[in-house]
């Protein structure tokens, strides 16, 4: 068994790959009840924080995997991650390896969050994804001003990726670690140098990531990157 | 009734807690699986207050597990009991709980060896309360471990420590490595200073010290699963914390663990009890009845119950 933080969304929702919706979301309300505040099978073992880290992550899956094209897309970035592990040898990327599977991509899926109900608090999960690594939270950099220049964006491609990066105040090791994609990989998807990285499965899947963590649609930031790119000769 | 998995199984039920319905479950199922031509026996491992045989409307027992522990020539099999249903034979626990309630090593060893070569489909034990090693021990004998729980929180608490407990005794009888074992030792307290939080952390901790050991205890967690039955629910939501602490004990012990089905809160159950007249006998229509049917089917064929 893996520690949580290790598991794929699937793992977390405690569902099989093959999972129907309405199984995935009857999984998520149990998993929601168990661990929301003061329930009485948790109380004992978890402390409060830890059911709101549990809680945060337990939302992000079933937002991705009740999204027909966002699981979709998440089921093609684990396949990638088998395959990996199966064929083995040198030249996959160590963070990818399967003795340290990152399979959950960080940040949050903005355009599929469920509509809040305005009388929710300020999001609680907010407050536990950088800290839950134990990290100060990223230097908010002018909200507005990042929010503003994203809505202007009209495709995601390297450089786009990188100034919203610079913008929201991460470096490049913030995001390798996080993501645990090697940095010089997100370099390379930055400034578009493709030659050396690995297949095309795995570059979306690392954009996927990555634009998660810079809390961008991440879908949509993956789609766009592949498009713009396909008929680059080095792509 | 389903498919026998196995040519013998051997089913401890135990729990933590003192009446929570361990006794009341144990004889239940025996007269289940005796009733599907099953040849069972059902041991009153409950060292210290045995009670079983009242469970099943038993005149108090002349041979009991003493007179085996005691003496060295008595075997297992002379002190099995015949009860009034047929293919169900028991085992009645100890009345002069003084000397049994804490055998020697050597006695229990003798005791549990002798538990396992018992000839027939099914062996259930009934456990005490509590998490004592002997306990444990018969505990981690079985094939299959239930615990049962009921909705409140002290109840939820010991389960939860009994299945820690177990855990931790099946992982230290994994190895002799003395550094390994000492960390198990530290680790069952919750602040030790190792920063081992769970058994997850533990194993962990383990595959950087040896990673054979870490992979082999891995493997031993895995083939570790208990199973919980909640009794007396009065409510869906008290059904519902059944798949609550499936979830937590996954999230929290890196284990697996089968929701095996729940028993309403049900006055029946008491009259029976006071009656000596088993459920499973006289009370076939009633709804705790149905609920040890779907119990008895999830236990014997490898399932659990699903949310709904
Ligand atoms: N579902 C139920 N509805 C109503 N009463 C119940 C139910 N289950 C158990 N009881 C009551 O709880 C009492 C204790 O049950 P039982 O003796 O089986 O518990 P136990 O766990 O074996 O206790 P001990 O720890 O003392 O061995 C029974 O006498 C019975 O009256
Ligand atoms: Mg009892």
């Amino acid at each position: 068994m893996k520690s949580l933080k290790s598991q794929n969304y699937y793992e977390i929702l405690s569902v099989s790959r093959g999972a129907s919706p309405e199984d995935i979301r009857k999984s998520y309300e149990i998993s929601r009840q168990t661990f929301q505040d003061n329930s009485l099978a948790t109380y004992s073992l978890f402390t409060d924080d830890e059911n709101q880290e549990i809680l945060a992550l337990i939302s992000r899956a079933y937002e991705t995997l009740f999204n027909p094209e966002l699981r979709r897309e998440y089921d093609s970035f684990l396949d990638g991650l088998e395959r990996e592990g199966a064929a083995g040898g040198d030249s996959r990327p160590r963070t990818l390896s399967r003795s340290a599977p990152p399979p959950q991509p960080p940040g949050r899926v903005k355009s599929a969050a469920p509509p809040k109900p305005p009388s929710t608090p300020p999001p609680r999960e907010a407050r536990n994804e950088p800290a839950a690594e134990g990290r100060q939270p990223a230097p908010e950099l002018k909200p507005d001003a990042v929010e503003q220049y994203i809505s202007s964006v009209s495709c995601f491609t390297g450089p786009v990726l990188q100034k919203i990066r610079e913008m929201r105040g991460y470096s490049l090791e913030d995001i390798a670690e996080r993501t645990k994609i090697r940095k010089t990989y997100i370099q390379y998807l930055e400034c578009e140098q493709f030659t050396f990285l690995p297949a095309h499965v795995y570059v979306k899947g690392f954009i996927t990531l990555i634009a998660g963590m810079l809390n961008l649609p991440a879908q949509r930031v993956a789609n766009d990157y592949m498009n713009y790119y396909r008929g680059h000769p080095d792509f | 009734m389903g498919q026998l998995l196995r040519e013998k199984e051997i089913i401890a039920i135990g729990g933590g807690k003192g009446g929570v319905g361990k006794s009341f479950l144990a004889s239940n199922l025996g007269i289940i699986f005796a009733r599907n031509h099953k040849k069972t026996i059902l041991v009153d491992a409950d060292l210290g207050g045995a009670n079983l045989h009242t469970c099943l409307g038993v005149q108090a027992p002349d041979v009991t597990l003493s007179d085996f522990v005691n003496f060295p020539n008595v075997r297992l099999e002379d002190v099995i009991l015949r009860t009034s249903v047929e293919n169900l034979l028991l085992i009645s626990g100890a009345q002069d709980f003084l000397g049994i309630a804490n055998p020697k090593y050597s006695q229990k060893m003798r005791l549990l060896r002798a538990i396992a070569n018992l000839n027939v489909s099914y062996i259930i034990l009934d456990l005490g309360a509590g998490t004592s090693i002997n306990t444990l021990d018969f505990f981690l004998l079985a094939d299959r471990g239930i615990l049962v729980v009921m909705p409140e929180p002290t109840s939820i608490e010991n389960a939860y420590r009994f299945i820690k407990s177990a855990l931790f005794r099946r992982l230290r009888m994994m190895t002799q490595d003395p550094q390994v074992r000492s960390v198990i030792g530290k680790a069952m307290d919750k602040k030790n200073d190792l920063g081992i939080r769970s058994p997850v952390d533990l194993i962990e901790h383990v595959g950087r010290i040896d990673r054979r050991i870490g992979e082999h205890l891995e493997e031993a967690m895995q083939r570790f699963r208990p199973a919980i039955v909640l009794n007396q629910v009065r409510s869906m939501g008290d059904v519902r914390i059944g798949y609550s602490m499936r979830n937590a004990c996954e999230k929290y012990f890196g284990l697996k663990v089968d929701y095996l089905g729940y028993l309403e809160n049900d006055d029946e159950i008491w009259q029976s009890i006071r009656k000596r007249q088993p459920i499973a006998l006289n009370g076939e229509h009633s709804r705790s009845a149905r609920n040890l049917r779907t119990i008895s089917y999830n236990l014997l064929n490898n399932l659990q119950l699903k949310a709904e």
